[in-house]
């Protein structure tokens, strides 16, 4: 019997271990989002297609590990709140590729969002937390 | 790889015996080779303006055997790691130093796997700003295949990017190799 087509047969031959994935060492993409937001304060308006398209794919993600990251008193502080805020909404900019599709749906955006809109006193903060929830919503009211 | 494979019935017993053997080639994902339908794209799937400074670019690859011939397979998962990433001078976290998909995103085409002709997407790829801006980066491949990492050791791949605009409505990319482009 001959086998002549080209086959993987090298994935039984010579199999590698895979435990690298970032889903694996980083399941909630804390790393990721903190990197990005280090990146983002750093560099405002600066927009890098690698951290661009991760974001992109995160959805509501992004705000569970923001939730992970930051503190009540980070949540308070209106420097720290503009700095994420272009997170949040690169995340739901494109709510197509967003995997997996449980986070889809803004539900801990929104209500991280509206938990800001509490505490923030800054008057040009909270303008930028409304649009913000504005944006979600209209990127989102079809998967809602 | 070349090698002979091995077959031999056994069962029902005393019905049927058969064996045989002779070459096979075996495809190991080595090299991702850049085709020349790579180019320059619009700076909106940046998330800017084509008016801002920066570049991006839709980067069209084949993957390749150890005998750099195609692989058509539309079961390989292309990944990237993403280090080094330095922005006008200034070191940033690494945004990738793990394995991580690189598709989908917003520019069409692009996908989590391979297409039938072991054919992958890489876009966008590139920066914007409001203001002149220079980055660089490194950038890695590999796929994996049904839970396997290829290749064994090493990569596929690497990148050494430099992205730079200095006016707006300009900039340049290049790899230090065979992709550079300008708008």
């Amino acid at each position: 019997m001959r086998f002549g087509a080209p086959l993987f047969l090298m994935l039984c031959l010579f199999p590698t271990s895979v435990g690298s994935q970032s889903r694996e060492t980083d399941p909630y993409s804390v790393q990721f989002v903190e990197s990005s937001l280090r990146t983002a304060s750093a560099n405002p308006g600066v927009s890098v297609s690698f951290i661009q398209q991760r974001l992109q794919r995160l959805g509501d993600g992004v705000s569970i590990a923001l939730l992970k990251i930051l503190s009540e008193q980070d949540l308070r502080n209106p420097k720290t709140v503009d700095a994420f805020l272009p997170l949040i909404r690169q995340s739901f900019s494109h709510p197509d590729i967003i995997s997996p599709p449980i986070n889809k749906k803004p539900q801990v955006t929104l209500f991280l969002l509206k938990y800001l809109q509490r505490s923030i006193s800054d008057a040009k903060t909270l303008q930028e937390i409304k649009e913000t929830i504005r944006f979600v919503d209209e990127e989102t009211a079809n998967v809602r | 790889m070349n090698g002979t494979v091995s077959a031999r019935y056994l069962q029902p017993a005393e019905t049927c015996t058969f064996q045989g053997g002779g070459p096979s080639k075996v495809q190991v994902p080595t090299s991702l080779q850049v085709l020349s339908d790579t180019k320059v794209i619009d700076l909106s799937y940046e998330g800017c303006s084509n008016s801002a400074y920066g570049i991006a670019i839709a980067i069209y690859y084949q993957v390749l055997d150890q005998n750099s011939q195609p692989i058509a397979s539309n079961k390989m998962e292309p990944q990237e790691k993403v280090t080094n990433l330095v922005i006008n001078g200034q070191h940033q976290p690494d945004p990738a130093p793990n394995w991580v998909d690189f598709g989908p995103s917003n520019y069409p085409g692009t996908a989590q796997f391979t297409d039938a002709n072991g054919r992958t997407l890489d876009a966008p790829v590139g920066v914007c700003s409001g203001t002149p801006v220079t980055e660089t980066a490194t950038q890695q491949y590999s796929v994996l295949f049904k839970g396997t990492r290829y290749p064994a050791n090493g990569v596929l791949r690497t990148n050494n990017w430099t992205m730079t605009s200095s006016s707006a409505g300009h900039g340049s990319i290049n790899n230090g190799g065979d992709i550079s482009k300008s708008r």
